[in-house]
Formats: C-alpha cells, sequence, structure tokens
C-alpha cells in the first residue's frame, strides 16, 4: 500500500490550565490520500481546531503533543520550528472561520499574498505582486488591480474569506486545512465559498481537511467524514456510508437534533441530553456515554475503541446502532463535484435577463465521472 | 424583495401586534444615513409565531428592536393589542415593554457579568415595582425551574461560570418572569452548539405553549426558521420580500431571493429548488439602496421594470388554491409554478430547476 | 488624508489662541500689584513705575494682550524683568535646545529598550526572561529620578571597571546562548536553514559590540553642557547622555510595559495565527504582523511624556547641571520674573499641542480604518 500523503497516529495534545491538564486531543489516527477531503465534524470543544494545529505543529510553547504525524513520510513532530516554517505555507495552508480576524487589518491586501510569496518563492517584488493579482482573480475577486491595495476592512465578508484562501493557495499547498472556513458567513456567501473550494481542490488535486460544526456541510463535500466528540474520533467512514449507515449514537444525536427543512413545521427536536464533558476531568469508559439515550452499565468501564464495522467504517462504540439519513446521503451520493460551474463564477453570470446553467447538467456528468 | 405594501396584513381580531410602514435610519455624519429597515409591515396572531429570516445586514434584526422600541423607530407604527407603542414615552412605555420582552442572539454577553442568576432575572421585577423579596425570590425560582434550571445549582453563580446553553436559559427566565405576551427572539440560538440549539429550540417551544406566548422569532438559519414558525417573512436590505406560511414558502418560493437562500442548504443543494450559489456581487450598501426592487442588482430575473418600480406586496399569482394560505410576494417577476404572468412563462421554465 | 491634516491643524488655531490668553492672563492672578510681586516691599517707587510701566500694568488688559500676541507672533516675547535684564526670546533661545536634545534623545532611548525588550517578553509571555524584565521594569519605574541619576553615575563614572565586566559577560553569555540554539536546531534538521544563518551572524555581532563597548566605554562627563556649536557633535552627545539615560530609564520601563501588555492582546489574534501559518518568522510576525496594532497606547503614552520631558525635568537638569527650560522656569518662577514664565508656559504649551495633534495623526497611519476623506 503506497505512503498516504499524510498520516497521523495517535495524536493527543493537552494544555495546562487552573483546572487541571485540558486534554483537548486524546490519542486520534487518522490518514489522508491525495487530493482526498476529509471531513472533520464536530461541537465547540470536541478538539477538532486543535486537532489541525497539532497536525501542522501550530500550537503555542505551552502544549504538550505527542503521537507521531507522518507527512509525505516524514514525522513533523521531530522537525526544527525554522523547517517546519519552510512546510507551512508551501506544503501545507490554512483556511480560518473568520477572515476579518484572520488578515491583518493594518495591511494591504496584497501584501499577505505577496510577502509569503516572497518569502517561500524567492519571487521580487514584481513577480510576487503579478501572481497575487492572478490568485486574486483565481479565487473569484473582481477588479483584483483595485483590490489588491485596498484594506481588508474594504472588502465584504466574502470577499475577505476569498483573500484567504488567495494566501492560503500562493505556493501551491498540497494540503489544505479548512478550519469553519464559512461559519462566520451568510448562507449565500457560505454556498459559493464552498463551490470555489471544491474547484480550486479538484484542479489542483490538492487535498483537505474541512472542519465543521455542520454534517449538511460535509455531506457533499468531503469524501470522508470523521465525527469528533470530546478529543476522540467517535466514528469515521466513507461520507456516503456514513449517511447511509450512521452507527454512532452521538452522530445519530446530531444528525436529529439539527432542525430540517423537510420536515413539517413545530416538529419537537429529539435534542442530545445534557452536556459535553469537562475535558480536564475526564470520565473513566465512554465519554458520551453520560448523554447516550444507549448507554449500558459496561459504557463507564472500559473506553470503546475504533473498531471497523464496515469497509473503512470504524466506529467507537460499545452498542452501535443504525440509523441513516436520506436526505444527506442523497446529497453525498452526488459528490463532492456537484457544483454547477456556472455557479462559480462571481462574474456577471446573473446578469439581467440570462438564464443560469441548470443545474442538472453538471451534476449529471459528475456522476459519470 | 424589496417591497412595500401591506396587501399581506391580515384584518382580523386576533392580530396581536401589527407592524405597519416601519422605516429605521440611523443618521451619519454629512447627511447621509443608513437605510436600515424601509417600510416593513408585519402581524402577528395570538400564539402564532412569525418567523422573519434574512441574511446579515437585511435589517431583521432592527425591526425587532424596533419592536420594542429600542431605539424607537424613525415612522411607522408598532400596535400592540390597539396601543400605537410608538407614540408612548417614559412610564406608559416602560409599562408597554413588560407586555414585549427580546432574547438576544449572545447569552453570554448579554448577561451582567457581575451578578448572579437570580438577581438577573429578579431585576426586571424589581423595576416593574414588586419589593416583596420572598415573593420576588419564589416566582425567579419557579421561572429558573420552567426553563430548566436548578436554582439552588445556578441561582448564585454568575455568567461566566455557566455554559452558553444555561446562559440562553437565563436569559429566557428574565424575559419570560416579566410574564410578557411577545417575545422577540433574535437568534437565540445562532452562538450555540448544534446538539444545545435543539435543546433551546424546544425549550421556547414549550414556553410558548405554557405560557401562551405570540412570538417573533428573527433568525438567519432557514431550517431554524421552518422549525419554529406558524408564518415566515423573508427579508434584503431593509424591506420584506415574501410572506407566507412555512410549508408552501418552502416548497413553492416566489421569490427570487427565497429561492437563492433556499439554494444555499447544503441539503436542497443539487435538488429541484437548487438555482446555484448567489452571485458573488456585494450587497448594496445601505447607505445607497438601489432604486426600486432592492434585489434587482443580484437578480437572474431583473429587467428594467425592477428599477423603475417597486414591486408592491400580492399574492402570489397562479396559485389559486393557496391564495388562502396568505402567500404574498414583493416582485414584479415571481417565481411561480404554473405559469406567472405574460413574458414571464419561458424564462422560468428555464431558471427553475433542474 | 491631506485634508484631514488640515482639518487637524484648523482646529488647533482657537486652541493656540486659547493657551496664549491663559499664559498672558497668569500675571492677572496674581494678588496684589505684580511689579511690588517683583520687587519686595522695599523697592523705591521710581523702579516700582519702571517694572509697571514694563509690565504695561498701567494699560487696558485687551490692549496689553493684543500688544503681547503681536510680540509672540513676530518672536518677541518682551524682556525679563529680574536683573539681568534680557531678551526672552534670547533666553529661550538658548534652554530650549538643551532641552528639546535632551528630551528626544531621551524619547529614542527609552523606545530602543522598550520596542525589543517589549516584543520579545511578550513572545515569551510568562517565561523566566518576561517575569525578570517585568520586575527590572517595575523597579525603574519605582526609583525617583534623583536616585537613579545617582546610580547612574556611580557606576558609569566612578565604578567603569565593573560596568566594562558587566557588558562583556552580558554579551557574550547572550552571543553564546543565540549560536549554541542555532547550532542544535541546524543539527536537529540536518542542514542549514537561513534562519541558523541569521542566528550565528547575530551572535557575532553581539559578542563584537559587547567587546567593542568593554574596551572602548566612553567617558561621560559628571555634569554640565557642551553644546554642539560649543565642542562638536560629539561632546554634545557625551554631555547628553547620562541625563537622557536617566530618563530614559523610567520612560522606557514605563513604554515596556503598555507595549508588552498589549502586545500579548494582540500575538493572540488569529492574523498572527495565520501569519505564523503562512511559514512567516517569529521576527517577522512580531515586527511586521503584530507591532503596529499593538502600537497605540505606546504611542499615545510616549506622546504624553515627550511633552511632560519638554516641560523640564528640573531634577535631572539640577542633578547633572544641565541648562535646561525646567530650571529657568522653576527660578522664574520663584524670583516672579512673569515674562519669562508667560512666555516658556506659551512655547511649552504650543509644543505639547503639537505634540498630542501628531499623536492624534499617527492614529491613522497606524490604523486605516480610522483614515477618512482619502481614497
Amino acid at each position: 500500500m503506497p505512503e498516504p500523503l499524510l498520516r497521523v497516529d495517535r495524536l493527543a495534545t493537552s494544555f495546562p490550565t487552573a483546572r487541571g491538564r485540558v486534554r483537548a486531543v486524546d490519542g486520534v489516527s487518522l490518514e489522508l490520500a491525495e487530493g482526498e477531503t476529509l471531513g472533520i465534524v464536530g461541537e465547540s470543544g470536541s478538539g477538532k481546531s486543535v486537532l489541525i494545529r497539532s497536525i501542522m505543529g501550530l500550537l503555542p510553547p505551552t502544549a504538550t503533543r505527542t503521537g507521531e504525524v507522518r507527512y509525505r513520510g516524514r514525522d513533523l513532530t521531530a522537525l526544527s520550528p525554522a523547517k517546519l516554517r519552510r512546510l507551512w505555507g508551501t506544503e501545507i495552508a490554512m483556511v480560518f472561520q473568520d477572515a476579518t480576524t484572520a488578515l491583518n487589518g493594518v495591511k494591504r491586501v496584497g501584501v499577505h499574498i505577496t510577502e509569503s510569496l516572497r518569502r517561500h518563492t524567492g519571487l521580487g517584488r514584481k513577480a510576487a505582486r503579478e501572481r497575487a493579482l492572478d490568485l486574486l482573480a483565481q479565487v473569484g475577486i473582481p477588479d483584483p488591480k483595485r483590490r489588491i491595495d485596498q484594506y481588508p476592512h474594504e472588502l465584504s465578508g466574502g470577499m475577505r474569506q476569498r483573500v484567504t484562501i488567495a494566501i492560503a493557495l500562493a505556493c501551491e499547498p498540497r494540503l489544505l486545512m479548512a478550519d469553519e472556513p464559512t461559519t462566520a458567513l451568510d448562507a449565500t456567501v457560505q454556498r459559493q465559498i464552498l463551490d470555489l473550494l471544491s474547484e480550486l481542490q479538484a484542479e489542483r488535486r490538492m487535498a483537505m481537511i474541512l472542519v465543521t460544526h455542520d454534517l449538511g456541510v460535509v455531506a457533499g463535500r468531503t469524501d470522508r467524514v470523521a465525527v469528533m466528540y470530546a478529543g476522540r474520533l467517535a466514528e469515521t467512514a466513507p461520507t456516503r456510508t456514513l449517511f447511509g449507515s450512521v452507527r454512532h449514537p452521538y452522530t445519530e444525536g446530531l444528525l436529529r437534533s439539527v432542525p430540517r427543512i423537510d420536515q413539517p413545521s413545530h416538529t419537537r427536536l429529539p435534542a442530545i441530553a445534557g452536556r459535553p464533558p469537562d475535558l480536564a476531568n475526564l470520565p473513566d469508559g465512554c465519554r458520551f456515554a453520560a448523554r447516550c439515550p444507549h448507554a449500558e452499565a459496561d459504557c463507564g468501564d472500559a473506553a470503546p475503541v475504533l473498531e471497523e464495522v464496515a469497509a473503512g467504517h470504524a466506529v467507537a462504540c460499545h452498542h452501535p446502532v443504525l440509523a441513516r439519513d436520506a436526505s444527506l446521503e442523497r446529497r453525498a451520493r452526488r459528490g463532492k463535484l456537484a457544483v454547477a460551474p456556472a455557479a462559480l463564477a462571481p462574474d456577471g453570470a446573473g446578469a439581467p435577463g440570462t438564464a443560469r446553467t441548470p443545474a442538472g447538467a453538471p451534476i449529471d456528468a459528475a456522476e459519470a465521472v | 424583495m424589496a417591497g412595500s405594501g401591506t396587501a399581506h396584513l391580515r384584518d382580523d381580531d386576533d392580530v396581536l401586534l401589527r407592524v405597519e410602514d416601519l422605516v429605521v435610519e440611523f443618521p451619519l455624519s454629512r447627511g447621509r444615513k443608513v437605510h436600515a429597515v424601509s417600510g416593513v409591515s408585519l402581524d402577528v396572531r395570538r400564539g402564532e409565531t412569525l418567523g422573519v429570516v434574512g441574511e446579515s445586514g437585511c435589517g431583521k434584526s432592527t425591526t425587532g428592536r424596533a419592536i420594542l422600541q429600542l431605539p424607537p423607530p424613525t415612522s411607522g407604527r408598532v400596535v400592540l393589542e390597539g396601543t400605537d407603542l410608538t407614540g408612548l414615552s417614559g412610564a406608559a412605555l416602560r409599562a408597554a415593554r413588560d407586555r414585549l420582552q427580546i432574547v438576544l442572539q449572545d447569552p453570554i454577553s448579554s448577561l451582567n457579568p457581575r451578578r448572579k442568576v437570580r438577581d438577573v432575572v429578579a431585576e426586571g421585577l424589581a423595576i416593574r415595582g414588586e419589593t416583596d423579596r420572598a415573593r420576588v425570590r419564589e416566582r425567579v425560582d419557579e421561572m429558573l425551574r420552567a426553563v430548566g434550571l436548578d436554582p439552588d445549582l445556578v441561582g448564585d453563580r454568575r455568567a461566566h461560570e455557566l455554559s452558553g446553553g444555561q446562559c440562553q436559559r437565563v436569559c429566557i427566565a428574565r424575559a419570560l418572569v416579566l410574564e410578557p405576551q411577545v417575545l422577540v427572539c433574535d437568534e437565540p440560538v445562532s452562538a450555540l452548539d448544534v446538539s444545545v440549539q435543539a435543546q433551546i429550540l424546544n425549550l421556547i417551544e414549550d414556553m410558548k405553549a405554557r405560557y401562551g406566548l405570540t412570538l417573533v422569532f428573527i433568525t438567519h438559519d432557514l431550517a431554524v426558521v421552518k422549525n419554529v414558525s406558524d408564518r415566515i417573512a423573508v427579508m434584503y436590505l431593509g424591506k420584506l420580500c415574501e410572506v407566507g406560511p412555512p410549508d408552501e414558502l418552502f416548497a413553492r418560493p416566489a421569490h427570487p431571493y427565497t429561492r437563492v437562500l433556499l439554494s444555499s442548504i447544503p441539503e436542497l443543494e443539487g435538488s429541484e429548488l437548487d438555482v446555484g450559489a448567489a452571485d458573488a456581487g456585494e450587497l448594496p450598501s445601505p447607505l445607497d439602496p438601489p432604486s426600486g426592487c432592492r434585489f434587482r442588482t443580484r437578480c437572474p430575473r431583473a429587467t428594467d421594470r425592477c428599477g423603475a418600480e417597486e414591486p408592491q406586496m400580492r399574492l402570489v399569482p397562479g396559485n389559486g388554491a393557496a391564495g388562502a394560505s396568505g402567500h404574498h410576494v414583493a416582485c414584479h417577476h415571481p417565481m411561480t409554478a404554473d405559469a406567472g404572468p405574460a413574458g414571464d412563462g419561458a424564462e422560468l421554465a428555464e431558471t427553475g430547476a433542474t | 488624508m491631506g485634508t484631514m491634516i488640515a482639518g487637524k491643524l484648523l482646529r488647533l488655531v482657537p486652541i493656540v489662541l486659547l493657551v496664549s490668553l491663559g499664559s498672558f492672563l497668569l500675571l492677572e492672578l496674581v494678588p496684589g500689584d505684580p511689579a511690588l510681586a517683583v520687587l519686595g516691599e522695599t523697592a523705591t517707587p521710581e523702579r516700582v513705575a519702571e517694572v509697571r510701566a514694563e509690565l504695561g500694568l498701567d494699560r487696558p488688559l485687551a490692549e496689553r494682550y493684543g500688544e503681547w500676541l503681536g510680540g509672540v507672533v513676530t518672536g518677541d516675547f518682551g524682556r525679563s524683568v529680574v536683573p539681568p535684564v534680557q531678551d526672552v526670546s534670547t533666553m529661550i533661545a538658548a534652554r530650549l535646545p538643551v532641552t528639546l536634545e535632551i528630551a528626544l534623545l531621551a524619547m529614542l532611548m527609552s523606545l530602543a529598550m522598550a520596542v525589543p525588550f517589549g516584543l520579545w517578553t511578550a513572545h515569551r509571555a510568562g517565561a523566566p526572561l518576561d517575569t525578570a524584565v517585568g520586575g527590572a521594569a517595575f523597579a525603574a519605574i519605582s526609583m525617583p529620578s534623583f536616585l537613579s541619576a545617582l546610580v547612574l553615575v556611580f557606576f558609569l563614572i566612578f565604578n567603569r571597571g565593573s560596568v566594562r565586566l558587566l557588558v562583556l559577560v552580558l554579551g557574550l553569555a547572550l552571543a553564546a546562548g543565540v549560536a549554541v540554539r542555532a547550532v542544535r536546531s541546524a543539527r536537529r534538521d540536518g542542514g542549514w536553514e537561513r534562519s541558523h544563518r541569521l542566528a550565528l551572524v547575530g551572535a557575532a555581532v553581539a559578542a563584537g559590540v559587547a567587546v567593542l563597548l568593554a574596551v572602548a566605554l566612553p567617558v561621560f562627563p559628571r555634569q554640565g553642557f557642551v553644546r554642539i556649536t560649543g565642542g562638536g557633535l560629539i561632546e554634545n552627545l557625551r554631555s547628553a547622555f547620562l541625563p537622557a539615560l536617566t530618563l530614559a530609564l523610567v520612560e522606557g520601563a514605563v513604554f515596556l510595559r503598555v507595549l508588552r501588555n498589549d502586545l500579548v492582546g494582540t500575538l493572540q489574534e488569529d492574523f498572527v495565527l495565520a501569519a505564523r501559518a503562512k511559514g512567516m518568522s517569529t521576527p517577522h510576525v512580531l515586527v511586521r504582523d503584530a507591532l503596529r496594532p499593538s502600537s497605540f497606547s505606546l504611542v499615545t503614552v510616549a506622546g504624553v511624556t515627550l511633552g511632560r520631558l519638554l516641560g523640564g525635568t528640573v531634577i535631572v537638569e539640577t542633578v547633572f547641571r544641565v541648562p535646561g527650560m525646567g530650571s529657568m522656569l522653576v527660578d522664574a518662577i520663584q524670583t516672579k520674573d512673569f515674562p519669562v514664565v508667560q512666555a516658556s508656559v506659551l512655547v511649552l504649551a504650543l509644543l505639547f499641542v503639537l505634540i498630542n495633534t501628531a499623536v492624534d495623526l499617527s492614529y491613522a497611519y497606524l490604523d486605516p480604518r480610522i483614515r477618512r476623506g482619502g481614497r
């Protein structure tokens, strides 16, 4: 079997706090192939953001990290800061949740891109600027010549997120870490940004880890999904498999507790009771047991480990369930390329009177691929 | 969207809250002003939940606050059971505010970090002039229990010692302890985690049933608004686009903007309602909104008429049977299931769906 | 941007007029006859009349103010009333440059101390170095300036050997530490990165500077001030060094704390993480990304400080016998030399107002969101 692009083995990260050591990530193993998209789903405090930062090595000095991160065969945990910095941006890049805070308000848009180009590729001032203009155009920013000299606050939220994507892509990374890239955006803009990411990713055969709290986002955009709870993986499976046969009670709970537009109004939501455990004071056994409707006596004794229940589908649960979500499964089956190309063009595609490309055609094409 | 008019308002006696031609403008320097809300009319029946949905900058929160006279609107009427609140001031307005309460988006920052939970909830009673300490305490504890908190456990804690979900429960208790008739919920679950969201949505439904509340529920989340509402109003850039019952509105959205919104729901991507992502075109500035229909600059169906003439609210055309359901739209070229007004048919077939 | 500057300057006009009126009216605040206050009860009536005429007390207030203002605009502040009688403008012309030089030098020195240490301690917030520097800053702030002046004199003039040794030891230790870290890091990576080589160069420079200082520590005069016109730039700087350093110790410590605390906040921001995730080096992140958004408080404090230093630092001027504005003003107040007081107050107030305007304008440079009226 060929070496995957990324192999994470028993990664654990903890931070000292006043309440004791917080084990934010606690023994996560995963793999990612070239060009593959992995969705990491979890609520706040599940450790999903810390996980991707631990993979990169982008942690505060107080953090303790154990385990192994192999990227293209190299162990990232053994690299010096200087070597890691050469990797960040060029091999692995990151897109943040809130572009407003991820961009430096006192720097012009272009500088954000050119500084990393000049550092990593040795391009001259002029060449870097040309390349930055090019990148801004690629991420769908109209009138890049004007935008490049503007400050972030002069752009709309969606435009700013496009800029952070351009920054991340500047040095052609092989792996993109997208940390809730659309959570701070309006619904319609969210769709544009997700479409853009899918398109750019396909173009460059770039692998992506898409971190989100929204199972709906993951359904149409990823090849595989990992559900995180309290620092551990609860369930991981190919996206289509997952929505067709959800095995972990937490994943099931997440799916059920979200209001759905295909339900009639005033449908009572089967909420997950209680709250996630305190990461500084974790229970023995299964961390979800206290909130789990299917918990039995043995759940509190030993922590369940990830076990394969079907091809590529692993669950960490003593008493797995079996559930499915028809609409997300349908969405997942369409695959991540089910994106209408016309919808991507942020130009005048919607000019008065012009009809849009019917959304169906490209979907069929994608399924034929 | 971007339309005005009052055709969608209902005439019956059961209407508890009626907002007519609400305008909220914020003056800036050099005579410019932000047109936050421009001529919005809404009504809510007793015991009904009106969902107001739209993206950031559409004026939905400003509308919610203007209903509570926070701040009072620039013009228009807010009539609660026959009383026009916009004319009130001082004590009369304070008394009226008891009947209208609000729950805000960020539960943690909407609680005073230095005050204990019990005091936060009791404050409204004190302002109202309730002086009997034992009775206040009893009332507060009862309210905390009603929202699912144990008063002995959390009563003496402060906001930072509680989770976001617990803080939102406290906010709801604070609002309901005054026994309001109308509760305005401004994005009450947007800042919460998915699993907690469901708990709070359920709680709001429970409280509505238990206390006979009438709700104005403001959110950007289409699935949430569908779940909680009896009637939904879609807003864009300070104007109403479309008003109708949830099932009808989601099954047959008539306004092009509603369609764009629906297309942004991941579950619906690639479905028959999907019209692709919206144009990346910028949201027009509320300082200088477009003439006529405010959505026309981003609308695939816009014509010259849309710039010249502002669409008025009207019953969704060609929707005969559904007319009774009160599905209204403010659009010159609505998207309807069967043939729309002359000239729209061909366009519809292409734009509508797969 | 241009219109913004013009607007700010225009707004200064009424302030300046008010300040001038205020300093002029100082004279009116003196109880009784100012001429008698100047000369004392024993003065002859002729002399009193002379001083009254000099001060213009025999004419209406408005007329006097107009005349005084007219003089001020042309640089004529009148003459001092206490012997030796001189043109006030000449006196200010002699004193102001001295104060300006020492104040500016002190500002430069304190910023030179505060910015690098602020950046580094914020980067390593909570580490031993941060605690040590924080403690030292606290000590410097707490120490009265006459004491720190005496301590500096004790070491830099009377115990030069110990200073040389200290500089040498600290400099070489720093250089060695940096070099060892770079070599270790390079060995771990199995190759020399650019940052490793830069660290080695830095270590060599630090060692060189330490040796140079230890061998050729300049001699500083115990007191007195040499003007550039009187003894050349080198002599001038030597005589200004100790007074400026005394001031800089305190102000630098204040700046350091202000900057460090703001920086610690900024370094938590997403854009700092984003810059690191792009592979930017630590110095780049600190200087290019974090420094500017963190310097609002520093600039504000520095502006106020510079204004205060210009107003005179009587203690330092006295300890080092420096002929600055502070001692002149204090003398003039004691001898009730009103024209001198009026003129000094006006000049200092004007400088203060100008500095604060500059601070205001610098906000626009620091944060593009504040800029208006531009494109």
